[in-house]
């Protein structure tokens, strides 16, 4: 094993780490999103969107960043980038794939729960945005049924 | 799993509570009544599983009202005030309405068109057509008068027409607020929560049934509420009873409950508001109106009934008020005049009734004095029959005629006599003289006169006793003891009566009659002088011309001041004096004076002097009647004889019939004299004197009864602005409390709406990013 791999490793699993710190803040947020849409609280809502908005603000630096060090690893490996997991890559490293084999292991799991979390934050606001939806058009709605989220008629001016 | 999805599940029903309120909240935003509502949530209750409490969501714990109980009530007592006011109001402004002032149908425009009229007929008293319009002008006046107190009536039925339609929706209402009631009990029994919706609906009912009537309302342990008015139940739990309006003994409202003596007093509410009107304003209206139209009457009777017809007289009266036997003894005539029911008050004064001789033109006056409390219905009876050609009864229907002989008229007027001195006691031809002492005369004790005349020498005995006022007898009842005395009539003699002294003459004149007065003890009590007096052959003749203008009736006394020759006797002067003896007037008529020449003695009147001897030493003296008011005593008023109109209210105020078929009875003239208006001009005048009593003139009167409305309606329009603002002013705060603020509710739903839509679109980059890294996994 050169020493290469090794720093090709190492520069992969802090990209990792990386990624399991972000789902972990993502997890969070969506928990504070799920609780303040139970509660309701729509401030506490829309703080926890705005934070998410903020995190998401991050995530193309941090796939670039993930993306050099698969890449780094790949071309140590003498395998083509698009080919290469962490899978693939725990397997090849062996036993110095210990560390991202946990690493790994821990990334699925919170990515797993961001993906729950998200479906049942998703199906919530889904779900609320279409009574909010509901309300408005019977109050505001006007007797042509128009949508009140249509957004108004250009008119011409000039004639 | 399952008990995330059991979390989510329990928050999107709570959430969907929240926004079902919110929607419910925003729905009803201008339903009347309505609180807003709002979702109380908490933590649900966690669950033990596998030795660990894990939390178990949200949960909607109830939805409450918004309210605030104590200013419900406050809404409610002011609901109340603020409806009395505006139902009163309503009320009051038709009234206002009704006297169509300032406008010339009003009864202010249509007073000032009859004396109007009564001031063209003055300009020429005797025109038939200008005393039509009188007529006319007046019977536009008490059509309005009968108009608008009938309105008046009407508006007072009408009312109570008004208070039972709102009573049958008390009763409606009342049965409503029973119904909630055992609705509330029933619901908030059966699922222990509050009955938000029904409790609007109870709340609504409540203020209706407020606007109608004042009421408390307090609730009881399981929810319903019971209603009182005036302190009685109207409203149970269970029952309600009704209300029931009554027409009162003065056509008020009167309000009971339902098998309750008691009349309900209503503080507050539409029923209180008619209430008020019908019993207090309405009766203040009338009053005034009544006490209006009395005036008029009282006012143009009074200057009317003291004046003559076109005809100069009449010859019969019949008053227009009857009178009443009170005291119930089947005779009318032992009543006093105070008692004896007439619709006007008599007062203690005078009345100076005057005859004519159609033939002669001679007038004649007697002053009948009147005491309301002295003076029965018989004794003044006495007193018109008493005039000569007058005779005076009471017909069946208790109503005074008063009729003149043929030949004869009468009247109540102010004439002046233009021969004041027909005796002769004045410098005449007879032989006379006059005592010095004035009525009544106080005698103790039967006296004697000690007299010569021609055929004999005699006396006359006088017995005070059977006068009117025992020992105090007037110059009018010696007079008439003289002249029915044989001896008297025997020798040529009479005795008249002079400005309220005895004259004593021969019948006959000229220089050949005389008698003697030669003693007595009645000489002293009657200010007679013993002595011979003779007549003479060129006697003086007084004559007086004008129109008296003073302000008080008066006695004028005429004596000289020296004994002399009309216009020949140097410094020879005429003393004038009143009733008390006092002199108002010095005359010169000695060397200079133009015999037969007008003096002005006072205030309009003025006398003038033949050639003559006059003398002072012999007591010659004549009087004159100065009349300024023929009826002091306003018993012509009382009785309503030569009335100018009939009735004492504003109901029965009219013209009076004989001048409506005949205006030559409209009694212009004072004097009787041809294109005399003076009785015209005190009707005018009466526009601005003060009414007896009321201390203000007729115009002042309509200005204080119109007036007096106008404040009232002020003075209400006042207190409903202010109850108003304070209303409003709860309303603003029970709307802080318990109202829907639209925008705020769509506010919220929209950011709602627009922090999901946000949030979607942020989940998707979420998963996006999330299936991302499961790739590389």
């Amino acid at each position: 094993m050169s020493a290469d791999l090794e720093r090709a490793l190492h520069r992969l699993v802090a990209s990792v780490r990386e990624d399991i710190a972000a789902h972990e803040r993502i997890a969070e947020i969506l928990d504070r999103q799920e609780s303040s849409v139970r509660r309701p609280s729509s401030d506490e809502f829309t703080r926890a969107t705005a934070d998410l908005q903020a995190e998401l603000g991050g995530a193309p630096a941090r796939t670039a960043r993930r993306d050099r060090a698969l890449s780094g690893v790949a071309g140590v490996l003498g395998v083509p980038p698009f080919a290469t997991t962490l899978g693939s890559v725990v397997l090849r490293a062996g036993d110095r794939g210990t560390a991202l084999a946990q690493d790994r292991e821990r990334l699925r799991e919170f990515a797993d729960e961001v993906d729950r979390r998200g479906r049942r934050v998703a199906t919530l606001v889904r779900l609320h945005r279409q009574v909010a939806r509901d309300l408005l058009q019977v109050v505001l709605g006007q007797e042509d049924g128009e949508d009140v989220h249509a957004g108004g008629s250009l008119i011409d001016a000039e004639v | 799993m399952g008990l995330s999805t059991n979390i989510g599940l329990r928050a999107l029903l709570t959430s969907q509570a929240a926004l079902d309120t919110i929607g419910h909240n925003v729905a009803n935003a201008n339903t009347e009544g309505f609180s807003r509502q709002r979702l109380l949530t908490s933590s649900a209750r966690p669950l033990n599983l596998r030795g660990l409490q894990l939390g178990h969501g949200v949960q909607g714990d109830a939805v409450v009202r918004s309210v605030d109980d104590l200013l419900n009530a406050r809404v409610v007592r002011q609901t109340s005030s603020l409806h009395r006011l505006g139902a009163q109001l309503t009320e009051m402004r038709s009234v206002e309405a009704l006297f169509d002032e300032p406008g010339e149908n009003g009864l202010g425009g249509l007073l000032d068109g009859l004396f109007s009229s009564l001031s063209s007929l003055s300009a020429s008293p005797e025109d038939a057509v200008a005393r039509n319009g009188v007529v006319q002008s007046t019977d536009d006046l008490v059509r309005r008068f009968h108009q608008i107190t009938g309105e008046v009536d009407q508006l007072q039925r009408d009312s109570q027409v008004k208070a039972r339609a709102i009573v049958e929706d008390v009763d409606v209402l009342a049965a409503r607020i029973v119904e909630l009631n055992g609705e509330i009990v029933r619901v908030e029994a059966e699922g222990a929560t509050v009955a938000n919706d029904l409790r609007d609906r109870r709340e609504l009912a409540v203020r209706d049934l407020a606007k109608h009537i004042d009421i408390e309302v307090r609730e009881n342990a399981q929810g319903a509420i019971l209603v009182q008015v005036d302190g009685r139940l109207l409203v149970g739990s269970q029952s309600h009873r009704s209300l029931e309006v009554e027409t009162g003994a003065d056509g008020e409202i009167v309000l009971r409950m339902e098998g309750d003596e008691h009349p309900i007093e209503a503080g507050g509410g539409e029923l209180a508001g008619l209430i008020a009107f019908s019993e207090r304003f309405v009766r203040d209206v009338a009053s005034g109106l009544d006490s209006y139209a009395r005036s008029i009457v009282l006012e143009l009777n009074r200057a009317h009934s003291t004046g003559v017809p076109l005809d100069g007289g009449f010859q019969r009266l019949v008053a227009e008020n009857a009178l009443q036997d009170l005291d119930g003894d089947g005779e009318v005539g032992d009543v006093l005049l105070r008692d004896v029911g007439l619709p006007f008050e008599v007062r203690s004064g005078e009345l100076f009734v005057h005859t004519i001789d159609d033939a002669t033109g001679d007038l004649r006056t007697r002053r009948i004095e009147i005491d309301p409390l002295r003076t029965t219905v018989a004794a003044f009876a006495r007193e018109l029959n008493d005039i000569d050609g007058l005779s005076a009864r009471i017909d069946g229907s208790g109503r005074l005629s008063i009729d003149a002989d043929a030949g004869v008229r009468f009247h109540f007027g102010r004439p002046l006599d233009g021969t004041p001195d027909d005796a002769g006691t004045f410098g005449g031809a007879r032989a006379s003289t006059t005592g010095s002492a004035l009525e009544p005369f106080s005698m103790g004790s039967i006296v004697q006169l000690d007299m010569v005349g021609p055929v004999s020498a005699f006396s006359v005995t006088i017995d005070p006793a059977p006068f009117d006022a025992a020992g105090s007898p007037t110059a009018e009842e010696i007079a008439g003891v003289l002249n029915a005395n044989a001896d008297m009539n025997a020798n040529g003699l009479r005795a008249v009566a002079v400005g309220g002294r005895l004259a004593i003459q021969t019948v006959a004149e000229g220089a050949a009659e005389s008698f003697q007065i030669v003693g007595g003890s009645a000489l002293a009590p009657l200010g007679l002088a013993a002595g011979t007096f003779t007549g003479q052959d060129l006697g003086v003749e007084v004559a007086m011309t004008g129109t008296y203008g003073g302000d008080t009736n008066e006695q004028w006394t005429f004596e000289p001041l020296g004994d002399g020759t009309i216009g020949t006797t140097p410094g020879l002067e005429v003393a004038v004096k009143n009733a008390a003896g006092a002199v108002i007037a010095t005359l010169d008529v000695g060397e200079g004076y133009a015999p037969g020449t007008d003096i002005l003695v006072l205030d309009g009147v003025s006398v003038s002097f033949t050639v003559g001897d006059v003398s002072a030493s012999d007591g010659d003296a004549f009087s004159a009647t100065m009349v300024a008011d023929g009826d002091t005593s306003d018993v012509l008023v009382a009785f309503g004889l030569n009335s100018f109109m009939v009735g004492d209210d504003a109901a029965s105020i009219d013209v009076r019939a004989e001048l409506r078929d005949d205006p030559r009875l409209l009694a212009a003239s004072a004097t009787g004299d041809v294109g005399d208006g003076g009785a015209l001009l005190d009707m005018i005048s009466a526009r601005d004197a003060d009414v007896a009593d009321a201390g203000a003139t007729l115009g002042e009167l309509y200005g204080t009864l119109v007036g007096g409305v106008g404040f009232e309606i002020g003075s209400t329009v006042n207190a409903q602005e202010i109850e108003s603002f304070v209303l409003g002013s709860l309303e603003a705060q029970r709307e802080e409390v318990s109202g829907v603020n639209v925008d705020e509710e769509l506010v919220r739903m929209i950011e709602y709406e627009q922090t999901y839509s946000a949030a979607a679109r942020f989940l998707q980059v979420v998963g996006q990013l999330n299936d991302t890294v499961l790739a590389l996994i």
